[in-house]
């Protein structure tokens, strides 16, 4: 396992994360999904060691986070925060030049390659650089060392769709030589219909849901049905229902054993239909359909 | 460690051009002006820079969020406290050297009725001073943070640099008494202050090393 979390528990004074398990496989991509104040960017510091936890375990490559390790660990992982914070009134250059010391495995022309590519002017100021051309440079810093771990802690957010696909395009390329993990944090959930392999849904500071995302998108479906097949039916087979009329939607995230039964019931195939993460997430989250 | 210790340098360098044009003015101060108070304005050159470099150099780090960019690199929180301390300590023996050597051009001048021993006396005393309010100001930043500290501590500064004046004018008044000669004769009373301020500033960093862990 590349990341292996268990337990993580953190309490402030408005918010507790509580039991948070975590596991990364190598070369795959794990989406960290959850509303705003879910307790996702806790995670991540958490997972980075930037705070330290109350409680629970961290293991990164196999290591514990100590004054010992921190330094190897964090050579192998790239890392882009939600708010990029950088030395807003020196150049890129500048900044670059700073970063790149601390890692021995850097590669510069893999570096210049990508600001190239991003278009980025080394000359100006980080404080000067666009939204967008920030978590650019941002994730050029990231991947020049070429880490076998990428932490990104909603990259993507307030991006217009073209900067969304493009970074998503180079996460694909990093991720290509099936080396290298990537833990995504988002609320943008389409973002990771595209690339991620596992999902972890979080919501108040709890983990509502932790699978591969085929399992989930299989699983987990909205189905339809009258009220009186629905009323039927044990309650605990759905996470979320409407009622209007004689109809009624709901979300099942054990979608064969839901068949199974409605069809000993009914006698009917179900009508189901697959659902979006964003859809998941308000069933889970809300309780919404 | 010297990549982050000479970033904090090159991020102030205009602030530390600035102390030094306020060096020149001190320094022209007492030169010119016979009257009393030119010998403390030298001396309290030393807390005056160490002050304003460190409130600038903490406030880029508030400002930017530079420890937590420092936190996402590859580098051990140890040493991002550490570099801290071995800047402020470079910063403080830099304001002492330029205090003695801005004395000592008063001395040779043959101002303020300053003598050789006064101003090893008073440069080492500033020095002292410096470092443990230098400490204290990274200990207190490690603990609660830029915003709480930094209006503290430029009063603190104010009172340190009212304190050093007062000692040094009340050294000048019984640096003829033959007690206060014979005590500083001995080359171990000179050597106390900085001793005294180097423990503090030792205890004040494994203070804050404890604490950021």
């Amino acid at each position: 396992m590349i990341i292996e979390a268990r337990k993580l528990c953190k309490k402030y004074p408005n918010f507790e994360l509580r039991d948070v398990d975590i596991s990364l496989p190598e070369g795959y991509v794990l989406g960290l999904i959850g509303p705003n104040g879910a307790g996702k960017t806790t995670t991540i510091k958490l997972l980075m060691d930037i705070i330290g936890p109350d409680a629970g375990e961290i293991e990164i490559f196999g290591m514990h986070w100590n004054e010992e390790n921190e330094e190897t660990i964090k050579q192998r992982i790239g890392y882009v925060g939600e708010e990029q914070p950088f030395y807003d009134d020196m150049s890129v250059k500048w900044t670059s030049n700073f970063v790149k010391q601390f890692y021995p495995n850097w590669d510069e022309e893999f570096y210049s390659d990508l600001i190239n590519r991003f278009e980025i002017d080394e000359a100006k100021r980080v404080g000067d650089l666009s939204k967008g051309n920030r978590v650019r440079f941002a994730l050029a810093l990231a991947l020049a060392h070429r880490p076998h771990l990428l932490i990104l802690d909603e990259p993507t957010s307030g991006l217009d769709p073209i900067i969304r696909h493009e970074i998503l395009k180079i996460l694909a390329e990093t991720i290509s030589d099936g080396r290298r993990s990537i833990l995504f944090s988002t609320h943008i959930t389409e973002d990771l219909d595209k690339i991620a392999d596992y999902i972890v849904l979080l919501n108040d500071g709890q983990v509502l849901l932790s699978d591969e995302k085929d399992t989930i998108a299989s699983q987990t479906k909205k189905v339809y049905m009258r009220k009186d097949e629905f009323e039927r039916l044990p309650l605990d087979l759905f996470i979320a229902h409407n009622t209007i009329s004689n109809e009624c939607v709901a979300v099942t995230t054990s979608f064969d054993e839901f068949r199974q039964v409605y069809e000993n019931i009914t006698g009917n195939e179900p009508r189901a239909f697959g659902m979006t993460l964003d859809e998941v997430m308000l069933a889970y989250a809300k309780g919404e359909v | 460690m010297l990549s982050l210790v000479y970033k904090d340098f090159y991020q102030t360098r205009k602030v530390l051009i600035f102390c030094l044009v306020i060096w020149a003015v001190f320094l022209g101060i007492g030169m010119i002006n016979g009257a009393e108070g030119g010998a403390s304005l030298v001396y309290s050159f030393g807390i005056i820079m160490v002050n304003t470099v460190l409130t600038r150099i903490l406030y880029n780090e508030d400002r930017y969020q530079g420890t937590y960019f420092m936190k996402t690199l590859p580098i051990k929180s140890s040493l991002i406290v550490t570099s801290k301390f071995v800047g402020g300590f470079i910063l403080v023996a830099g304001s002492s050297l330029m205090t003695c050597l801005a004395a000592s051009i008063i001395c040779r001048m043959g101002l303020h009725g300053l003598t050789s021993k006064d101003v090893a006396t008073a440069t080492l005393m500033s020095f002292a001073f410096t470092l443990v309010f230098c400490g204290v100001f990274l200990r207190l930043y490690f603990a609660y943070g830029y915003a709480k500290v930094a209006q503290y501590m430029v009063l603190a500064t104010i009172g340190i640099v009212i304190i050093v004046s007062v000692i040094i004018s009340t050294l000048k008044e019984l640096s003829t008494a033959m007690t206060l000669t014979a005590i500083m004769n001995q080359p171990y009373w000179i050597a106390i202050f900085p001793i005294i301020g180097i423990i503090v500033y030792i205890e004040c960093w494994r203070s804050a090393l404890r604490r950021f862990k």
